[in-house]
């Protein structure tokens, strides 16, 4: 990886931190399917959803029976009944900590949007430094006709006497796996 | 106490607390070039709407540009009821609220739910929002539970909980999402939607139906423009770096392709004009950030239910005079006070408190704001009292002559007021020796109570600058006119600004540099009096003029020993023209050991906080008496005299000018 790539690596781990995320860096495919493992023990069988998409198109057969592969014909009322959902996202922003995907169905948005635990897998070399480095990436993903959806973090609100109280409309909690490949 | 204030002023405490440390990380160049776009595109406004009708249309949405709120509703009205939807879920929109949307679809027999997590509180409750970004900020959750269920806990997570689980159900079967816009790309349509709840991700994607409804100052040239004013937009409201979520649409975008439909109705009522207005065209910068909200001395006592329209705070003076007319703007444009310190906060450097006096003005010329007596005459009183000393004095003293002033000119009676002295300024000026050898040349400026109320201070200053080598002069003058400016009368305030102008500049062009004793005068002479007058005068009359105390500052290198512990309350104009307080720094180099007040306004604003303020002008300063206290009991320092009557008046700790401490250690013989 290179000196810039690290510094960005570093940056979204404290940044992601400072979000109130979760944020775990996996040694490859097989420490992502390791964390997996450990992450799914916690959650009842069929109680997490999975969206292929990216480069995680599948699970490996010890993760892939415990989970639901969510596909576009999916209501939204079966996403909001899962309680964790898997699913690559195309970009992370360092300055800011944020998860960033493109998405071109109803399903594939919500699948992030619903359950209560949001678990958002980011390949290492796929981490951008900030919202606007790399605003052409973001203009040609709308030109192809994907919605843009930038997470930074468990859903929250201040809203009541300005106490910090999350998962409000989204995830209560968001995990970012960091797939670190040599 | 005003209902909710406690809880109002710590969320803006915390929320300000919070933007400092994130705007102190910005590089200023970013916010220049923010604000160098934005202005470039308030000009081709019209050409921008054209792009983004033939971006929207292009790509297989529905654009519609209202010229008007009814139009608008009317139009949303109109989708709703062909798409057959019942159902109606929005998110927290300023514009929609600008048009009457609620009302409008409630009218046409329609269900609309609030998704916000504050502004469904604000409609289940049956309140009024006051804040434009944290409408629920002056409810406690025992009023918010209380509202909502008779058995529900009243703490914010199980409100909010509450609140989630009922929305819930609406979303699974809402039939059209309204959201507003952060921003809009002009390039390709994308609506760009900020939120930290997420309600905007299920209301832009369950509905089989997506309307956008935003004001036509809301549009980017393109797509990095558009991030760009999302981001900073975020970083001064609340100091985050990216809000949670950052949500773009666009009309492109293939979730539209397959039944579903995209609207995006853009709302002129007034911009358009407004931005072929040079007077009210800055307004249209505003990326609603609401940072101005934060420091606002009056906002901060009594929220946006009473400090606004639709649009609320400072800068919703303006906006409500451009989109809901003269009566709106004039219903609370006399709640600014012109203390100026919105401006200091606001990233993309609109001038509030000149556009509020515009608003303010034009409110007079129409007959929808009346200025006081007190703030019309103000330099005519106190120069007739100066007449009469004696005769004053008596007046002053008795209850009885009190309470006639306060009916026939205005002055509260509870003000407490310095005696009027026997002798004047010009009189006690005869008396500064004009050194041999000058080591400059200086003129004084000083605003109408140095002039008639405190000469002695106009006296000592010269005195100060005497010694130090300076040959000073006293030249014919009139008082500023900020209090003219308060009160929306522009022409007078040209008139007096013209008179001293011309005086000014014989001055300064004889070598002269302008000493201002007053934060006030400073500030007008700097600021105020190159945009009333727009002349290459008040341009060099501007750029010669300086504080006392910066001037000091410059030709003399003092150093002293060990001068004690003093505190000092920077007034608020003079923050208007200097980025750090050149007093506190000589304080320092003297020897003082400065406690520097975290505070704002103290809340007296000229013959406001003596007149028709009075009431409020003395809650406000009690956020600068419990700072004083929790310090101690020392000497407070201050550059105002204005500052200086309203903290004697409601500070138990002694109040100087520093011009009166700077004579007592560098100006006497």
């Amino acid at each position: 990886m290179l000196l810039e790539g690290r510094e960005n690596l570093k940056m979204l781990l404290e940044r992601l931190e400072e979000n109130g995320c979760q944020a775990v860096v996996c040694g490859g495919l097989e420490g992502l399917y390791s964390n997996l493992d450990l992450i799914l023990n916690r959650f009842e069988i069929g109680s997490a959803a999975f969206y292929p998409r990216g480069r995680l198109k599948s699970l490996p057969s010890r993760l892939s029976g415990r989970i639901v592969q969510v596909n576009n014909d999916m209501a939204a009322a079966d996403l909001a009944g899962f309680k964790l959902a898997i699913t690559e996202f195309d970009y992370a922003l360092a300055e800011s900590g944020s998860l960033v995907i493109f998405t071109e169905s109803m399903v594939e948005r919500l699948v992030t949007c619903l359950p209560e635990t949001l678990l958002g897998v980011v390949w290492a070399d796929r981490i951008l430094p900030s919202l606007t480095s790399h605003h052409s990436v973001i203009a040609a993903n709308v030109a192809d006709g994907k919605v843009v959806s930038i997470i930074s973090g468990p859903s929250k609100t201040l809203d009541i006497e300005q106490t910090f109280v999350t998962g409000v409309h989204g995830p209560d909690r968001v995990m970012a796996l960091i797939v670190v490949e040599e | 106490m005003i209902r909710g204030q406690d809880l109002l002023r710590k969320s803006l405490d915390r929320v300000r607390s919070s933007r400092g440390v994130r705007m102190a990380e910005i590089n200023p160049s970013l916010l220049r070039e923010l604000q160098s776009f934005r202005d470039r595109n308030i000009g081709i406004l019209a050409s921008n709407v054209e792009r983004l009708r033939r971006a929207v249309e292009g790509g297989g949405g529905h654009f519609y540009l209202a010229r008007d709120q009814s139009e608008a509703a009317e139009y949303v009205v109109d989708i709703v009821r062909r798409s057959g939807g019942r159902l109606i879920l929005k998110t927290k929109s300023m514009t929609t609220e600008e048009i009457g949307l609620n009302h409008a679809l409630e009218s046409a027999g329609l269900k609309i739910v609030e998704t916000d997590m504050g502004e469904r509180v604000i409609q289940l409750t049956g309140e009024k929002p006051s804040h434009i970004l944290a409408p629920a900020i002056h409810l406690t959750a025992t009023e918010i539970a209380g509202a909502l269920s008779s058995d529900l806990e009243p703490s914010p997570s199980e409100i909010v909980k509450y609140v989630r689980n009922d929305l819930r159900g609406y979303f699974l079967k809402a039939d059209v999402g309204v959201t507003g816009a952060n921003a809009i790309s002009a390039e390709d349509g994308s609506i760009l939607i900020v939120t930290n709840e997420g309600n905007e991700r299920l209301v832009t994607s369950i509905p089989k139906t997506y309307i956008c409804v935003a004001g036509v100052e809301k549009i980017a040239s393109n797509i990095y423009e558009a991030l760009r004013t999302v981001e900073v937009q975020i970083n001064s409201a609340t100091g985050q770096r990216l809000t949670t979520y950052l949500t773009i649409v666009s009309p492109l975008a293939k979730e539209f392709r397959n039944g579903r439909d995209f609207h995006l109705i853009i709302v002129d009522n007034g911009r358009l004009e407004a931005s072929r207005n040079v007077e009210l065209s800055e307004t249209l910068r505003c990326i609603r950030c609401s940072a101005c909200f934060n420091v606002c001395p009056t906002y901060r006592i009594v929220g946006g239910r009473l400090f606004g329209h639709i649009y609320t705070g400072p800068i919703g003076i303006p906006w409500t005079y451009i989109t809901a007319g003269t009566e709106a703007a004039a219903g609370f444009s006399h709640l600014c006070i012109i203390c100026g310190l919105c401006m200091r906060e606001c990233p993309v450097n609109i001038d509030i408190p000149y556009l509020i006096s515009v608003v303010k003005y034009r409110a007079v010329r129409s007959g929808s704001l009346r200025p006081s007596f007190l703030a019309r005459n103000y330099d005519a009183i106190l120069k007739t009292a100066s007449r009469f000393p004696r005769l004053a004095n008596i007046a002053l003293s008795k209850t009885f002559t009190r309470a006639l002033m306060e009916r026939l000119v205005g002055i509260d009676r509870r003000r407490v007021l310095p005696p009027i002295p026997v002798e004047s300024l010009p009189k006690l000026f005869k008396r500064v020796r004009r050194p041999e050898k000058p080591v400059g040349r200086a003129a004084l400026f000083t605003d109408s109570l140095i002039m008639y109320l405190y000469p002695r201070l106009g006296f000592e200053a010269a005195l100060i600058l005497s010694s130090l080598g300076v040959d000073v002069s006293l030249p014919p003058q009139r008082g500023s006119g900020m209090p003219l400016i308060q009160s929306g009368l522009l022409d007078m305030a040209r008139k007096v600004a013209a008179v001293n102008v011309e005086t000014l500049t014989q001055y300064v062009d004889s070598d002269h540099e302008i000493l201002c004793l007053e934060p006030t005068a400073e500030y007008m002479l700097k600021k105020v009096y190159p945009k009333l007058l727009k002349t290459a005068e008040a341009d060099k009359v501007a750029r010669r003029t300086r504080s006392l105390t910066e001037y000091i500052l410059r030709i003399a290198g003092h150093a002293g020993g060990r001068m004690g512990r003093v505190i000092y309350h920077w007034p608020c104009h003079g923050r208007e023209v200097y980025d750090h307080p050149p007093t506190r720094l000589l304080l320092e180099r003297l020897g003082f050991e400065v406690h520097m007040l975290d505070t704002g306004c103290c809340g007296m604003a000229g013959v406001w906080g003596v007149g028709p303020g009075f009431e409020m002008s003395s809650m406000i300063v009690g956020e600068v008496r419990e700072a004083v206290e929790s310090i101690g009991d020392l000497d407070v320092v201050t550059d105002s005299t204005v500052c200086m009557m309203q903290l004697q008046q409601f500070l138990r700790n002694r109040v100087v000018h520093v011009a009166s401490l700077l004579y007592g250690i560098i100006g006497r013989p």
